[in-house]
């Protein structure tokens, strides 16, 4: 088989005469690691070869796939159940949205009775603190 | 078949021809190489997703307290405008009545 090298941009090639069977072990160690054959060609013209590893075999293999597999089911199931939780956190959120905008305008009223009728002015801090957060709430 | 590179790397192969006829003869170097690539290909994916579970935990314990937080913070607010609701019914009445 003949291999052509050619550059994005350019006329100037390389060619290999590539024995056919040759190519087709290629094709199949591409099979078997899963790698397609123009990145094991790139392998073989630009990358060279790598010294061997005593974890790469089939046994680790299949033990990467189970926990890649097993991660993957538990990230599924936990994306799963946040969508929502995430819907029904935010319609509380624009609950106590509603409710403050509603509350200011009572604290507004509340404190215009008060002065009106001499009464002592009350304290609001700790639900003027919660509104202030929701009415500042993203949507 | 075609493959196609960068100008630099056209001139890399050029100037590498031999060897890479040579790559092209031990066709168990190529084994090795992508038995090693897949296992680093293998860690990287279970990296990944390991990192994403991490990420989608918190996240999803930091949604839930936000849920938690705002659920009572939503039974403070509906008490309180209650009570207030209640105390200026009270405050207007009072109000209308030292106008007569």
């Amino acid at each position: 088989m003949k291999l052509t090298v050619r550059p994005k941009r350019g006329w100037r090639r390389v060619t290999f005469k590539v024995p056919d069977e040759t190519m087709e072990r290629i094709r199949e160690l591409c099979e078997r690691y899963d790698f397609r054959v123009g990145e094991a060609v790139r392998i073989v013209l630009l990358h060279g070869y790598l010294e061997d590893d005593s974890n790469a075999n089939e046994e680790t293999f299949e033990r990467l796939k189970e926990e890649i597999s097993r991660l993957e089911k538990e990230l599924y199931e936990l994306e799963g159940k946040w969508s929502p939780l995430k819907f029904r956190s935010y319609y509380i959120a624009m609950d106590n949205q509603n409710l403050a905008i509603q509350l200011s305008a009572m604290i507004a009223e509340n404190k215009r009775l008060r002065e009106r009728l001499g009464l002592p002015k009350r304290d609001y801090s700790e639900v003027e603190e919660k509104t202030h957060y929701y009415l500042n709430f993203e949507k | 078949m075609e493959i196609e590179v960068t100008n630099d790397e056209l001139a890399r192969i050029r100037k590498n021809k031999r060897e890479i006829a040579e790559r092209f003869r031990d066709l168990e170097g190529l084994e090795r190489t992508l038995r090693v690539l897949k296992l680093r290909f293998l860690i990287e994916q279970r990296e990944r997703v390991k990192k994403r579970l991490v990420e989608m935990k918190a996240s999803y314990i930091e949604l839930t307290e936000f849920e938690e937080t705002a659920k009572r913070d939503k039974e403070f607010l509906m008490a309180f405008r209650k009570e207030l609701s209640e105390e200026n019914k009270k405050l207007r009445t009072e109000l209308e009545a030292r106008r007569r």
